[in-house]
Formats: structure tokens, sequence, C-alpha cells
């Protein structure tokens, strides 16, 4: 022993001691990091509320200049998050990005739903919510708007698109939007009828609890989304230029799961998952059949090819089903969340997306 | 050699190293291993087992807080949430009277174009109609010329007919004239035949009677046609 511990003896004592300090010192940060990270400012871009339904909230961003193409973007958010993934931090926000571009640009919140929604399915949501909202920021920007829909909000999206063929939508965007659930992945096998107890879950929860729903999307990659997040910020809190501001403010949104109305958390489990209604046509939403053929308005599909939350088949349904001859899809490399968001984003994903809404104005 | 060492040993003494290391280490062959597993459909089945087993335990905890609550005589977390329920079953009454108040406008524009529409055949209407009645202008400007042709006409006639007058008091004229000769020459004829007379009797009385046919009486007026024969000549004169 004493043999072995003779060459740390030979040096000096002086640089383990420094390692020790710096790795405290960094351990703290990183403490302070994720302990903060819930009071980090998010979706900052100015906005007003020019409609609201219960909970949900229709915003438009407030532009200093006139807009310098016509159609709007409406952003249809997920019901499973704060909408602000897509209005992060100044710098790293699609919706600053889009309003540099010269877009007026709307997004619609669904919201913090409580005990008192449980009854809201997505027919209601399909009926009584999405298309005011869309209709009033029609209103607003006196013109039809661009709808582009992210995860579930892309699938309450199409659907939109195809009960309503007269709303005043000019465009459809899908950002990694499951239609197709036969290959569902993982929460495929989970929802498995017989396996969930879905039944039981609508008797007991009004509102399903956003925490259950984001330790089912860490469940995908258990230690990568757990483990691995704090191990790659302690990595990256050596790195001078490391953004500790951004990194808090995405800590905070995925950690900031919203409550999923029973009802709808039921009927997106059974028709959508289970049954998968939306492809075979025979999802029904007020006694009307959703049918994807009549969708006949230009379409841009993006999906992302390592996504474990809406994996690629469930995305790459959508062009083979509906009836637009103007249908373009952009195939990027990344996840569900990284694409839109992520550093490459910025020169990868928007660019491309104000490319096609500037040639579909 | 030295350095590397050092860094070695200092990285196992401190533990937020070790741990980086150790997570580097293994994570894939854990990831690996764990996706097999939550793959699976044993896993879901008994995810699903324990998410059951949760909500049981829920249920009674629930049940358990809302006896309670009743017993104390207060209102439950779904008391509030049926009084919110109304009231977003309100917020939907207004937002489907709005909706109808939408409609409405929009069906008001449509009327409000269709009136517009309307209006405008009206201005078209009376544009044509302001044609006719300049066209009835026109015909009775037509109608009043043909008046004053007509008066033109009427005067002419009158001159005419005053041109005839005339002309008729000229031919009584020469009809008065005419009897005044007529009556000139039947005095002449009479006064002739007194003479005559007289030279017949001078002759009776100074030698052999000759004989003078007696000339016919002629009417007063009239259209007739008479002979007057002169002695010594002969005359026909024709008067109408």
């Amino acid at each position: 022993m004493v043999g072995a511990s003779a060459p740390f003896l030979e040096a000096s004592m002086f640089p383990l001691a420094d390692a020790m300090w710096s790795s405290t010192a960094r351990a703290r940060d990183m403490m302070w990091a994720v302990l903060t990270a819930k009071e980090t400012p998010i979706g900052q871009t100015p906005k007003e509320v020019i409609w609201r339904k219960n909970k949900s909230r229709l915003f438009r961003y407030l532009r200093t200049s006139p807009a310098t193409h016509r159609t709007p973007v409406f952003l249809a958010m997920p019901l499973i998050n704060r909408a602000d993934i897509l209005d992060l931090r100044p710098g790293g926000s699609f919706v600053e990005f889009l309003l540099e571009e010269g877009f007026d640009v709307f997004m619609y919140d669904w919201g913090h739903w409580g005990p008192e929604d449980r009854n809201l399915g997505i027919s209601e949501l399909l009926t009584k919510y999405l298309p005011r909202a869309v209709r009033h920021a029609s209103i607003a920007a006196d013109h039809d708007v661009t709808l582009l829909g992210y995860c579930i909000g892309g699938t309450l999206s199409a659907c939109i698109a195809a009960l309503y063929p007269e709303a005043p939508i000019k465009n459809l965007v899908l950002f990694t939007a499951p239609i197709d659930f036969e290959s569902a992945g993982d929460f495929g096998v989970w929802t498995t009828k017989g396996a969930f107890p879905i039944d039981k879950i609508r008797e007991s929860l009004p509102v399903i609890p956003g925490d259950l729903i984001d330790i089912g999307s860490k469940m995908l990659n258990p230690l990568v989304n757990t483990t691995g997040t704090y191990v790659r910020l302690w990595e990256r809190l050596g790195d001078p230029n490391f953004d500790i501001k951004s990194w808090q403010a995405m800590y905070r949104w995925v950690n900031e799961g919203t409550p999923f109305p029973g009802a709808a958390y039921y009927d997106w489990i059974t028709r959508f998952y289970q049954e998968n209604r939306l492809i075979k046509g025979t999802l029904e939403v007020a006694g009307r059949r959703v049918r994807l053929s009549d969708i006949r308005l230009p379409l841009l599909n993006v999906a992302a090819a390592a996504d474990s939350i809406a994996p690629r088949p469930t995305t790459a349904a959508i062009l083979g089903c509906v009836s637009s001859t103007d249908k373009e899809e952009l195939l990027l490399q990344g996840g569900h969340v990284g694409i839109v968001v992520g550093r490459s984003a910025r020169n990868g994903l928007w660019p491309r997306v104000v490319d096609w809404l500037a040639r579909h104005d | 050699m030295t350095e590397s060492r050092t860094s070695q040993e200092s990285t196992q003494l401190d533990p937020f190293g070790l741990w980086r290391q150790m997570y580097e280490a293994n994570e894939q062959v854990w990831t690996r291993a764990m996706k097999d597993v939550i793959s699976s459909q044993g896993f879901a089945e008994a995810q699903g087992k324990m998410l059951e087993t949760i909500l049981a335990y829920q249920k009674v905890m629930r049940d358990l807080v809302t006896a309670q609550l009743n017993a104390l005589n207060m209102p439950t977390r779904d008391d509030v949430s049926r009084v919110g329920e109304l009231i977003t079953v309100l917020e939907e009454k207004v937002d489907q009277l709005e909706d109808r108040l939408v409609d409405l406008d929009n069906r008001m524009a449509g009327v409000g174009e269709q009136v517009v529409g309307v209006g405008g055949q009206i201005v078209g209407l009376g544009d044509r109609l302001a044609g006719l009645d300049n066209r009835m202008v026109g015909l009775g400007n037509q109608v009043v010329g043909l008046g004053d042709r007509l008066a033109g006409l009427d005067s002419r006639v009158a001159g005419l007919g005053d041109r005839i007058v005339g002309l008729d008091s000229r031919v009584v004229g020469l009809g008065d004239r005419l009897l005044g000769m007529d009556t000139r020459i039947i005095g002449l004829d009479e006064r002739l035949a007194r003479r005559t007379h007289i030279a017949d009797q001078d002759s009776q009385a100074h030698g052999a009677p000759e004989v003078v046919p007696a000339r016919p009486s002629r009417p007063a007026a009239g259209r007739t046609q008479s002979a007057v024969e002169s002695p010594g000549s002969s005359r026909t004169e024709k008067t109408e």
C-alpha cells in the first residue's frame, strides 16, 4: 500500500486539491442550474391575447414593423407540454425567427386543464376549440392562415383540415405529427388494449397529471433521459461558451408538463393508439367522419428520423393519405424535440420551413 | 506521464468524475438492455398492473378525503369542479352566440353585397329609364314639329281657302259684271228692237215691210248658253 501510494505523494498536493475544488464548484453550479431552472423565463417574445376559451388562449405576437408576408402562421401546440417550446429563449425561438422573416404569428396555447375539464374529449377540441381559434386568427389577420401543428397539435391540425375544408386555412404544416399508430413504438406497446388500464385511468383521474405523461416520455430512454441529462450538464458546465440559461429553459420546459383532460386522454389512447382510427378513416367527430383524403391543402410534413415519441412510421403515412397535389416532406436527423428547437434547428429546419412558407404565401 | 497519472488519480478521488466515468462506460450497455425490457409486452403488462395499483390507492385516498370533507360539511374538489364545469358550459353558450353573431354578420355582409348588386341594377334601370325619357322627349319634339308642320299646312290650306274665296268673289264679280253686261245687252237688244220697230213703222209708212226675226229673251242669271245675233253679224258667247 505504501509502495503504491508513493508516486501520489511525490506529486504536488495542489493539483489534486484544485481538481477536487473545481469538481465541487461544478457540482455546485449544477445544483444551482437544476434548482433555479423553474425560475428561468421562457416564452418572452412580446404577445397579446386576442381570444380565450376556458383555459386556452390565442396569442398574437407583436411586430415592430408590418409583416412582409400575407399569410400568417398559426401554431397549434401539443396538449401535453407547455406551448413555449417554439418560443423558448431569445435567439433560440422559432416564433422570433418567423417574426424576423416577416410573418404574422399566432400561437394557440391549450392552457393548464383542471378537474372541471374531465369531460372534454378530442371531439370538443376539434369542434369547439381549435377551429374557433383558427377563425379568430384569420379574422384578426384578415387573411387565411398557414396551420402549423406540432406533435399532437399536428395530429389535431390534420383532423381540422380534413373536417373543415371551408376553414380559413391556406397551407398545412405538420411537425412530427403522429398519424398512423400501427407501429407507434414503445408508446404503442405500453398502451396496448388489455395491458394499459385506460378505463381505470378515465374513471380515477379527471385530468391526467403532466408528471405521469412526463414519466412515460422519460421511460422511452430511461438512462439518457434521467441520469444522462445531468451527466451532459456536468460536462458542458466546464465549457466557457455553455449557455446555461438555454439549458435551464429546456429543462424547465421538459419538466413542466401540462395536464391532459381525462376524456381527451381516453380518446387519444383508445381511438388513436389502440384502434388507429385516423388512418383507417373511421374516426368520427361530432357525427362527422374524419377523412384525411379530404385534405387538399398544400402540405409540408416535417419528420425526425430518430423520433421515439412519434416514430418514423407514424409520421410517414400522411403523404399517402391526403389528396393534396402540392405536398412535400422534410426528414431531418434528430429527435422529436431536437429538430424543432435544437441548436441545429436555427440553421436547419427553420430556414427551410420559412422558405416553404414564402413559396406558399 | 506524471501529469496523466495525477489526473487519473484526482479523478479517482473526485466522486463526480467517477460518476461520469461510470456512466460513460455503462450507458450504452444499460440503454440497450433497458430498451429490450421496456419494449416487451411483459413490461407493458407489468407497468399496467403497477398503474392500476397506484390508481386503486389513489381512489381509496380520495374516497377517504371526500368522506371526511362531507362529514365536515366542506365542499370537495368535485364540488368545486362542478362549478367550474358550469362556468365552462356557460362560456360555451356565449361562444355559440358569438358564432351565430359572426354567421349573421357574414350573412349580413352577403345581403349587403346583394343589396349593392340590386342597387346597381336599379341604377341601370334608372339609366335605361332616363334613356327612354330622352327618347320620349325626342318623340315629343318630333310631334311638336309635326304639329308645327300641320299648323303650317293648315295656314296654307286657310290661305288657299282665302284665295278660293277671293277667286269665288272674283268669279261672282265676273258673274255680276256678266249679268250687268247681259242686262246692258238686253237693254241694247230692247233698244235695238224698239229702233227696229220704229224703223219698221217708218218703212211701213214709207215702203215695203222688212221681216226681222224676233230675239229670244235672255234669262236673268244662271249658266246658260245664249246666242245673240245682231243685225249684220253673229256672235256666240259661252259663260259659266
